[in-house]
């Protein structure tokens, strides 16, 4: 366990090294909230407040940007490099890579999610979650389903660039399609389909539900086809995971 | 290897072996001292750590990123990771890869000072006079099969492998070639290498003629081949089936 945490430590330390991904993950998120707000602020449809709305999307959003390119990107690129094999010539096992990488993870987004959440509080009046009990429930099992499920998909890329641009593919698939910035109401039918077919779209359902109207127990629809992604996912991650390319 | 099954008890063998691959890079922003710790962290007990700093000189880069390093302090800082926790095996694919002469050279005095303390080192390497110089043993492998296996010494005293070198204006390649043990010239401009089976008696025969003509023999040698020339002389062989 000792060497789970300081391989987890080393890692965020890096991320912090590395002003790009700061920014990414950190303050982009932000200023999307702050322009959005300053469009829409003013004039929402239906009972709930921007705020209300988007802060947990964006919250959901950073669960996709955290797997995709914290996770993913970063352990292709170690894979390419050799980082990987490195790792697999000491006696260290290979869980407990996986296992520090999911503890930085976590960390990173949990702290843009608080980054969000105050900023939110701060400049919208944002209440705190009305369920908080269950918000972080649905935090953890979308963090369950999402690591996994990017750290298969990106297991695929043969290099960091692949793995990168299938990141982004993903990411602005979800962005735009799952309701996370553009109402899902006001598309066109046949993408309000795709979009159920998108793992973000439960996953903010699930974080504005129990943010605004209910506990997580009226979302079982939601919980299931999440714990469901979470379950395959960590299958094909297992199984296909690669030390190297060769 | 080392008594136990590779197959089977991989993690036991992960602790007596250290591995130091060829061109693989650590983490970009990883600082050599947490490198270092994490490295250490693997192994049970104390590492040579605090050793390795002062023998591969690594006080000074202690707090600098891993992508910041030149080539040579790259391949200083992946040996120490291979060798913290005193590896009774140690395999090291092509060391001095891309280092200067000089930085070679102190590459090649750490891996002696590493053999010093009693591991088994096995050296990967295109360069035969690395070979040559580091090892105790020497294999050969071409196409990957085995061609040779020996002392470096006892690779060298192989009989083709040794030549006459001179220089001369006027000496005759044929009349070179008429010679009873010689095997082999090589003629460069006026450079000559004349592989025989009998240096004394054929180095006797070209100085008596080149009294007899008059022809002036400069830089006159016996050499000793490399393992470079072995190594071309077991392709040759081959090729001529």
């Amino acid at each position: 366990m000792n060497t789970v945490m300081k391989l987890a430590n080393l890692e965020t330390k890096m991320f912090f090294r590395d002003r790009l991904s700061v920014f990414w993950t950190f303050l982009f998120p932000v200023v999307m909230i702050w322009l959005f707000g300053s469009m829409f602020s003013g004039d929402m449809a239906g009972p709930f407040t921007f705020a209300e709305v988007f802060i947990p999307s964006w919250i959901g959003v950073n669960i996709v940007t955290t797997s995709f390119f914290t996770l993913g990107t970063v352990l292709a690129g170690y894979r390419e490099t050799g980082v990987l094999r490195r790792y697999q010539s000491t006696p260290l096992q290979p869980w407990k890579i996986l296992a520090a990488h999911t503890v930085q993870g976590t960390v990173i987004f949990i702290i843009s999610a608080i980054l969000l959440m105050v900023f939110g509080m701060v400049m919208y009046d944002l209440q705190a979650p009305m369920y908080i009990g269950s918000t972080l429930l649905a935090l953890f099992i979308s963090i369950l389903a999402f690591f996994p499920f990017a750290l298969f998909v990106t297991s695929l890329a043969k290099n960091t660039q692949s793995a990168a641009a299938i990141s982004s593919l993903f990411l602005n698939l979800m962005l735009f399609l799952s309701g996370a910035t553009f109402p899902i109401e006001m598309m066109p039918t046949v993408l309000q389909y795709v979009a159920k077919v998108l793992p973000l779209y439960y996953v903010i359902q699930l974080l504005r539900g129990t943010w605004n109207e209910a506990p997580i127990s009226e979302f079982g629809l939601e919980v299931g086809i999440l714990l469901g992604i979470a379950v395959v996912s960590i299958v094909l991650a297992s199984r296909y995971f690669r030390w190297s390319d060769q | 290897m080392l008594g136990l099954n590779p197959g089977k008890q991989l993690r036991e063998l992960n602790r007596l072996i250290g591995v130091q691959f060829q061109a693989t890079s650590i983490q970009k922003k990883m600082k050599v001292k947490e490198a270092l710790d994490l490295f250490s962290s693997f192994y049970k007990g104390k590492t040579q750590k605090d050793q390795l700093i002062d023998m591969l000189g690594l006080g000074e880069k202690l707090n600098v990123h891993f992508e910041d390093l030149s080539g040579g302090w790259k391949q200083r800082v992946t040996l120490a990771l291979a060798t913290l926790h005193k590896p009774e095996l140690l395999f090291l694919d092509e060391p001095s890869m891309g280092l200067d002469p000089h930085a070679r050279r102190e590459m090649w005095e750490m891996i002696r000072t590493l053999r010093g303390h009693g591991s088994t080192i096995v050296v990967t390497t295109h360069y035969m006079e690395e070979a040559e110089k580091l090892c105790d043993r020497v294999a050969m492998i071409y196409s990957g099969e085995l061609k040779a296996l020996n002392t470096p010494d006892a690779l060298l005293d192989d009989v083709a492998t040794h030549y006459l070198a001179f220089d001369s204006e006027r000496m005759s390649y044929e009349y070179l070639l008429t010679l009873s043990d010689v095997v082999r010239v090589e003629k460069e401009k006026g450079d000559f290498k004349v592989f025989s089976e009998n240096l004394q008696h054929t180095a006797y025969q070209i100085f008596t003629y080149c009294h007899d003509e008059n022809i002036e023999l400069k830089n006159f040698k016996f050499e000793r081949g490399s393992l470079d020339d072995l190594f071309v002389q077991y392709l040759e062989k081959e090729k001529t089936g």
